[in-house]
């Protein structure tokens, strides 16, 4: 908590210490952590209440908000036997990670008001018992990676550094998420080992509604809004994947290597980050109009985009595009269930949005049909239990397999475009809008994330170089059909 | 929200440059979407790399300057001597890069380096002695370390089995292989065994736990 927002009257809170510390034993009594972090659990409520006094609550009704049960009974010695094996898509992140190159991504929500950090900090620790997947730290076995269940104050930080930067995981205290804040956003970035964008998501609109109910905001109860309270339930846990339809086909990684944008990749990643905010009706009607949805739509910019960005003339586009499988199976894990489909067009072919969109269509019905997904399902399960991988010791895995997929996996897409869709949760005009922004990855020089909120529709571009063809194509296909385009992003 | 006059284009508070056409963008809002980065570039990664390059340079100089000068082959120490200080001071495991791990790894490093500048050179190395006291120490100190704070290092078991491991297996080779027996080689097995002991008197469940968790597959 950096910054001292709110001007608290010291001596008014010194008359008050006693009740302070009754209403303190009350809530904090069922913590079972060393006195060092029952001391920053205290810090961390002392701090929120000086905010609620500031704002003119009485102590009683700060902690009325704060609620009885913040805590719970959930920082504690976590039970032995509570620990998760990575789910089959997750195996390959921490093999394949490197010091500067983690499979990050981030989703960001913009407030209309400045964010409280003192708030959201308390909310993190309200929300955080109930996602017992994110509440763990990555350790390492003989096999494999597994995520062994952490009982220590979880911590929001100020953003400072680059979007998606690599998270240290190499102690017993280090997280898998982030909760950053920065003037109006708050966001979320997580290591995609805990959980793909629906967990990530699921987990970043709890805490979001628990931040704006410890401000005394309306709330709102919703599907994809966990209820605090209850128990975690065992379902959200599960490794999906093994799950899925067996499939007698399988389909995998191995991609000829894609056409990319050109450009020199900068030593700092990612080189640049760029929003486009659009209207939602503005795309989805141009999308309609087009004979497509949103995502065909954007897609078809794509390609022309990368078309004007790269200096080669043979070869194919590769759009990598991520699909959730929860849409065929009715599980409501909070991990990785995401495979994905991959939308190519001969350089030659991509001309015009016209002749585009038909392909992309075709493309995107075949990839994205629960047939398609099931082999690369049951390819991934395929290669996790072969007993050669399976058994071969986690040092050697490190240095043969991930070598393996960085070769299979290195430049084989142009680029990534992840929509996430819509958020349909009202959050009674607290949020101007949302950002998903994915990671800098090896496979591709440009990733795009899409995610709608109310009226609101934002691209979001991360590039790993820094020439500017790509985002000035996009932003003259759009702008000559009529979309009206705001451009934010990071100044580098 | 700005427009810029080259491009007409509506860029948000946080650009200095138009990111459509590059032009400068003049009037800047105080309230910037985005912080100025403080750390430009991973400073650890920096110091790590430009390390390694000259701890490579050493290791190269070092072989040279013994080959051509002749005598003995004295530069096998001063490789010893590089790898262990990368083991010791540049070496991180990306994930569970604990003190017992890397303590125990410098000195399992170190007594392999035992046996092939013993195996090399021609200079005499009392192995038998000087690596089962090693061990011991490393046991004593390490498993102490663990017990002591058990309930934040106990999942870092794996690195004490594998030294007790090698520790056993050693004495199995000398005894067996080659008839030797020496006073350090009994109390090294002696405190290998009572590490075994203690945990499983002690600490049997919890430790069977993180065992499980070590070796899923």
């Amino acid at each position: 908590m950096s910054k001292k927002k709110h001007q608290i009257d010291n001596n008014t809170f010194a008359e008050q210490e006693a009740e302070f510390q009754s209403c303190l034993e009350r809530i904090i009594g069922g913590v079972q952590l060393p006195p060092r972090e029952i001391q920053l659990f205290e810090q961390d409520v002392r701090k929120a209440v000086e905010y609620y006094i500031s704002s003119s609550l009485t102590m009683e009704e700060a902690f009325e908000r704060i609620g009885p049960d913040i805590f719970g009974t959930f920082y504690s010695e976590p039970d032995p036997n509570e620990w998760y094996p990575l789910d089959s898509a997750a195996k390959i992140y921490p093999l394949s990670m490197t010091r500067s190159n983690m499979s990050m991504y981030r989703i960001s929500a913009n407030m209309t008001k400045q964010v409280v950090p003192e708030i959201l900090q308390l909310a993190l620790h309200a929300v955080i018992k109930r996602f017992p997947t994110f509440a763990t730290t990555l350790k390492r076995g003989v096999f494999w990676h597994y995520l062994d269940a952490r009982r220590k104050r979880f911590t929001i930080e100020e953003e400072e550094n680059q979007p998606c930067s690599p998270i240290k995981v190499n102690t017993n205290s280090d997280q898998v998420f982030r909760i950053l804040y920065f003037n109006r956003r708050i966001s979320i970035e997580v290591f995609h080992v805990v959980a793909d964008g629906y967990g990530g998501m699921t987990l970043f609109k709890t805490l979001l509604n628990e931040y704006l109910r410890m401000l005394g905001e309306p709330t709102t109860v919703a599907d994809d809004i966990l209820d605090i309270s209850e128990v975690p339930k065992p379902e959200e846990s599960v490794n999906a994947f093994t799950l899925t339809d067996k499939s007698k086909n399988t389909s995998g990684y191995g991609n000829a290597s894609a056409l990319q944008i050109s450009g020199k990749r900068t030593k700092i990643q990612p080189a640049q980050l760029l929003h486009f905010i659009m209207q939602s009706q503005d795309l989805i009607q141009t999308a309609k109009k087009h004979g497509t949805n949103v995502t065909g739509f954007v897609l078809s910019a794509m390609f022309l985009a990368v078309k004007s960005a790269t200096k080669e003339t043979k070869g194919t586009f590769q759009i990598q595009v991520p699909v959730n499988m929860r849409q065929y199976y009715p599980v409501r894990t909070l991990r990785n269930f995401s495979m994905y489909a991959i939308v190519k067009i001969p350089y030659e072919n991509v001309v015009d949005m016209e002749t585009l969109i038909p392909m992309i269509n075709e493309q995107l019905k075949v990839g994205t049909s629960k047939e398609s997904l099931d082999q690369m399902a049951a390819m991934t399960n395929k290669i996790v239990s072969n007993p050669g991988v399976k058994y071969m010791p986690i040092g050697l895995k490190g240095i043969v397999i991930s070598r393996i997929i960085k070769y299979i996996t290195r430049k084989s897409f142009t680029a990534t475009l992840s929509n996430i869709g819509a958020v349909k949760t009202d959050f009674f005009g607290n949020i101007r809008s949302f950002e998903a922004i994915l990671g800098p990855v090896n496979s591709n020089e440009v990733s795009c994330g899409l995610v709608s909120y109310e009226d609101s529709i934002v691209l979001s571009i991360t590039k790993t170089v820094m020439e500017s063809a790509f985002e000035a194509k996009l932003y003259e296909v759009f702008t000559s059909l009529g979309i009206d385009v705001v451009i934010e992003g990071n100044n580098l | 929200m700005r427009i810029c006059k080259c491009c007409n284009a509506k860029v948000g508070d946080s650009f200095d440059n138009c990111p459509v056409c590059g032009s400068k963008i003049e009037i800047k809002s105080e309230e910037s979407n985005y912080p100025v980065y403080k750390c430009k570039r991973d400073i650890t990664t920096i110091y790590l790399t430009w390390s390694v390059r000259v701890l490579i340079i050493l290791t190269i100089i070092s072989v040279v300057v013994n080959i051509a000068v002749g005598g003995i082959p004295w530069s096998l120490y001063v490789i010893t001597g590089i790898y262990l200080f990368y083991k010791i001071f540049l070496s991180r495991n990306l994930v569970e890069a604990n003190l017992i791990q890397r303590f125990l790894s410098v000195v399992i490093t170190v007594c392999l380096l035992m046996i092939i500048i013993r195996l090399i050179s021609t200079e005499a190395l009392n192995v038998q002695i000087v690596i089962p006291n090693i061990l011991f120490g490393a046991l004593v100190v390490s498993g102490g370390f663990y017990f002591y704070d058990f309930q934040s290092q106990k999942s870092h078991i794996l690195p004490i089995i594998f030294t007790i491991g090698v520790a056993i297996f050693s004495i199995a080779i000398l005894f067996f292989l080659f008839g030797i027996i020496r006073w350090p080689m009994i109390v090294l097995g002696g405190v290998s065994l009572f590490i075994i002991v203690f945990s499983l008197l002690f600490y049997r469940k919890s430790i069977i736990a993180e065992i499980k968790k070590k070796i899923h597959t």
